[in-house]
């Protein structure tokens, strides 16, 4: 039997995945911003983040009603939980976006920037196919692509030590542009953070999927 | 329209749609009642607004069901009980001499704890009230057993043995039946007393989707002891304690942020 309430939790749903897909455009944006070297990219970045902090509440707001009014069980509850869960990754996506804005704001206020990206372009690339495929999942949830999301997030990990490394060797050989070096290794480092948050959103749901929890689980026993 | 593709306004804006206040039908007024010298209800004040779920909740004798009793004068068969206030219903005090008591039971339906249905046919439990006012014509009564057993979400299970005894029915179709026999003289408020408490979990449901279905053209007030059932379906709460009434509010507001401290004690299960 389909209770009248159960429609909420469609909302619910419907509203995380607008989140979702507001944290992909403000990436997007931010991202953009960096490699067009465009400030009015920057400033329309940073201009999103409160519609998304915004959304977490309300997603919060919802799921605690729910919870309290409509007393949960089963998958009905575990989606309540990664609600909650994803809404937070979601705004930590939109915070980190936000943080490459502001970063790149500040450095093209110097002038254009001039200096080797290094892998950045690739990772924000990644960055984007995890978070994209993470709102997929949310439509059509499925295990195999939820795993092979999470196992993508090591190849970002690993460009955002190439960029680290690099970015510090060229501190070494061009001490005057340190202070820009160290922006774009934090900027290298948010959008670490951004797959990190997509991973943590797969990971939520292969808890929804199969109501376990797989973190500090190997992908092997997870496939089991 | 998956929800998927549907605007986010559409989706942003229900919850507050919700909520929209309505109009007030039942205004209780400084109600106080005594059983003999026992006074169970203390001067109580309450507005109970049109085409709405309102729960009732509270301990063992704090007056929830001789509250709901007195909306349409059950308690007038009580020897040696009295009230002072008053209870208005659209505009009408029900304490009111003139009124007909009859007339007011047309308006104010209720439903019991324990289904009772007559020991009669299904059919003719549902008619009894209007065959007692005199209606006699059957394709009159026909359309409205019909209407009122579709409108209690029985017509589909019943239609085919609508004369066999109502003994027949299981629990829930008994307790299905009895809202359709109140139901069957169009009142304009059902009052009911622990609906589910006989129950089994799919017969409530069935009985809380039926009272989610039936706010949208009558005014519900239930009493119940099961407080998630206060909470999935109704939509303003009022808890009582000792014939007072502690807390009147949404229901969301009483369960999530009760104002005062012994609706918080009894919601969240450490009264006592």
């Amino acid at each position: 039997m389909n209770r009248h309430f159960h429609s909420e939790l469609e909302d619910l749903k419907a509203r995380l995945i607008v989140m979702g897909e507001r944290a992909l455009e403000i990436l997007d944006t931010s991202v953009n911003g960096l490699l067009q070297q465009d400030i009015q990219l920057c400033e329309a970045a940073i201009a999103m983040d409160d519609e998304i902090d915004n959304l977490e509440v309300e997603i919060d707001k919802e799921a605690m009603r729910y919870l309290t009014l409509r007393s949960p069980v089963a998958s009905d509850l575990r989606l309540i939980k990664v609600s909650i869960k994803t809404g937070i990754n979601f705004e930590r996506i939109g915070d980190e976006s936000t943080s490459i804005a502001k970063r790149t704001r500040k450095m093209l206020a110097a002038g254009p920037i001039t200096l080797d990206l290094l892998n950045l372009e690739q990772m924000s690339t990644y960055t984007k196919e995890m978070l994209s495929a993470a709102l997929d999942l949310f439509i059509s949830p499925d295990l195999d692509k939820a795993i092979a999301l999470c196992q993508r997030d090591k190849l970002v990990d690993e460009l955002n030590q190439k960029n680290f490394d690099g970015f510090a060797d060229q501190v070494v050989n061009d001490p005057v542009s340190a202070k820009l070096l160290l922006e774009l290794s934090l900027i290298s480092k948010a959008l670490e953070r951004v797959a990190d948050h997509a991973t943590n959103v797969a990971e939520e749901l292969i808890y929804l999927i199969k109501g376990e929890e797989i973190k500090g689980k190997t992908v092997k026993s997870i496939v089991i | 329209m998956p929800i998927e593709s549907q605007p986010i306004e559409n989706i942003l804006n229900r919850a507050e749609d919700t909520y929209e206040e309505k109009a007030t039908q039942i205004e209780i007024e400084n109600l106080s009642f005594w059983y003999g010298s026992n006074k169970v209800l203390h001067h109580l004040n309450l507005s109970i607004p049109e085409k709405t779920v309102t729960a009732f909740i509270g301990p063992s004798g704090c007056g929830k069901s001789t509250l709901l009793r007195c909306m349409n004068r059950m308690n007038d068969m009580i020897e040696n009980s009295r009230y002072e206030g008053s209870i208005k219903v659209m505009g009408q005090d029900i304490f009111d001499p003139k009124l007909h008591v009859i007339e007011l039971r047309k308006r104010v339906g209720m439903v019991f704890q324990k289904s009772n249905p007559f020991p009669k046919s299904i059919y003719e439990n549902v008619i009894y009230g209007l065959k007692i006012a005199g209606l006699g014509e059957k394709s009159a009564l026909d359309e409205v057993a019909e209407r009122s057993l579709r409108n209690a979400a029985l017509w589909d299970e019943v239609k085919d043995r609508l004369h066999e005894s109502a003994f027949t029915l299981s629990g829930g179709q008994m307790q299905r039946l009895c809202i359709a026999r109140a139901l069957a003289i169009e009142p304009d408020i059902i009052l009911m007393d622990e609906p589910c408490s006989s129950l089994d979990p799919i017969a409530t449901a069935n009985i809380e989707e039926l009272i989610y279905q039936l706010k949208s053209r009558y005014t519900i007030i239930i009493v119940t002891h099961n407080m998630q059932q206060a909470a999935r379906v109704s939509d303003k709460t009022a808890f009582f304690y000792l014939g007072e009434l502690i807390e009147y509010d949404l229901t969301e507001n009483i369960f999530m942020k009760p104002k005062d401290e012994k609706t918080e004690d009894y919601v969240s299960g450490r009264f006592g």
